[in-house]
């Protein structure tokens, strides 16, 4: 009896040997499915998820823009002004009207692009700081040196919210003149202006800065820069040039 | 009646003076003014002005600045394009509040309103106490810390508040200070206005404290206050005048 067990025949033998390896291989194969199933699982779930944390960003980013466009101090002292044109110059008063539909059109036609051509963001600029200046006249001077044939392209209004930005954070007045300068440096865009605080003014939140650098990250992995001194303030926005599709 | 215009867009004073002209020709606007800086500098200087009509955003900052800063005697009448300030024009001395575009009919009712309240020989005395923010129920006493035991001082034992470095004090006739959590523009609205007096941007000091007063030069008077170790305690030459009418009622 002993002896049998202890001294198998060696046909026996391998044949339990071929079959343990068997199991073993058929039970790792199955752990590792197991395992990829779980990780592809896993993997397929996090791109759905983020690709919609990507659209609720994308959302709450045009939300934001859009809401912050149509501010109303800039729409009601826009209409204040325009009810002296009317009477002072009412030449002024139309082209004022024209350029403010046309400023409200592109805020409203850009709700749905993601980008915008430079030249088109730089039509709406002027349009803007046309408001802008028809208010302040010379308390406010903006320099535009950016190349009108660029073929490149940015996240919309972002120029706008740049020159919003500065006038609502310095003075704009007869004794300092606040001046801002817009200029294209290489694959930049900079929009800079010489500081002038308001004493007190609207806190800044940096919503507006935050959410066109959350914008531009996902076209881009260039940063917006911003350069600020006792001085001057800089912000320098990525150009994102398309391929050609 | 004199008025004084606080605006920063030029077009926007212009429509307003177009319409005061049309709908109360007796105001004669003296200046219009467009900052913080230039509003307080004019108002200081205590001039004849019957009404202000003030904007909120001015050109180096808020306009309630100004009136922090400057007592005013007349009442102000806010112009604004967006009406999120309403509340704290009336902590001021604002009697209306105008939505831009102002609209003719709603500035007339504005004017009639003051109109009213000037033929109220009081108007002065109302505005003083219901404007600047100075409330009926002045504090009295103060809750202060010393390490870490809490004490409460009396009104009545409070010779000065003092700002030093960003932070405020009071000081006792005790002769010691302690520091208080509020600034001293906060202190000003809550304490009584014929119990103290804002004497410059760091001292408000007690009636019974000030009976150690010294011409000093510019037409400044300097005050010394027993405990407090500070040579330059000097009413501001704008508030002389205001003070010594204080000392006298």
């Amino acid at each position: 009896m002993y002896y049998l067990v202890l001294h198998q025949p060696p046909l026996l033998a391998w044949q339990s040997i071929s079959h343990s390896v068997i199991y073993t291989l058929l039970i790792s194969l199955f752990i590792s499915l197991a395992f990829s199933v779980v990780g592809f699982f896993r993997a397929w779930r996090h791109s759905v998820l983020s690709e919609a944390e990507l659209k609720s960003e994308m959302m709450t980013y045009k939300y934001n823009s859009l809401r912050n466009q149509i501010n109303p101090h800039f729409l009601f002292n826009s209409f204040n002004v325009l009810s002296e044109l009317v009477y002072d110059d009412p030449a002024l008063a139309v082209k004022f009207i024209r350029e403010m539909s046309d400023l409200f059109r592109y805020v409203l036609d850009s709700r749905d692009k993601e980008l915008v051509s430079l030249r088109e963001e730089v039509d709406f600029m002027n349009s803007y700081t046309y408001l802008l200046k028809t208010r302040f006249g010379d308390k406010l001077k903006l320099i535009n040196q950016i190349d009108p044939e660029s073929d490149a392209y940015v996240v919309p209004m972002t120029l706008q919210l740049l020159v919003e930005n500065a006038v609502k954070h310095n003075e704009v007045s007869e004794k300092f003149p606040l001046i801002v300068i817009i200029r294209q440096n290489g694959d930049f865009i900079e929009v800079e202006n010489v500081r002038k605080s308001k004493q007190a003014g609207e806190e800044s939140k940096k919503t507006g800065l935050r959410n066109i650098s959350q914008q531009y990250s996902f076209f881009t992995n260039r940063e917006i820069e911003v350069k600020s001194s006792e001085t001057v303030f800089l912000v320098r926005v990525p150009l994102i040039q398309m391929i050609q599709k | 009646m004199k008025v004084l215009i606080i605006e920063d867009e030029v077009r926007a004073s212009n429509h307003l003076k177009r319409l005061l002209k049309k709908t109360a020709p007796e105001m004669d606007v003296v200046t219009v003014l467009e900052s913080v800086r230039d509003a307080v500098e004019f108002l200081s200087n205590d001039p004849d002005i019957g009404l202000i009509f003030s904007d909120i955003q001015l050109a180096d900052g808020l306009s309630f600045e100004i009136y922090r800063k400057v007592q005013i005697r007349c009442p102000i009448i806010f112009t604004t394009a967006w009406d999120h300030y309403a509340i704290e024009a009336f902590n001021t001395n604002g009697i209306d509040y105008l939505l831009k575009p102002v609209e003719e009919g709603r500035l007339l009712k504005a004017i009639e309103k003051t109109r009213q309240l000037s033929s109220i020989p009081m108007l002065e005395k109302i505005l003083s106490l219901a404007g600047s923010g100075k409330e009926r129920n002045f504090k009295s006493r103060f809750l202060v810390k010393i390490g870490d035991k809490i004490k409460s001082i009396p009104i009545e034992e409070i010779t000065a508040f003092y700002s030093l470095e960003k932070a405020s004090y009071l000081h006792t006739s005790g002769k010691r200070s302690y520091s208080v959590d509020y600034a001293l523009d906060q202190v000003e609205t809550m304490i009584d206005p014929a119990r103290f007096f804002r004497i410059s941007r760091k001292y408000i000091v007690s009636l019974h404290a000030c009976s150690n007063i010294i011409a000093w030069s510019n037409s400044r008077l300097k005050l010394v206050i027993d405990g407090i170790d500070d040579n330059e305690i000097i009413v501001a030459r704008e508030r002389v005048q205001d003070f010594r009418e204080w000392l006298d009622t």
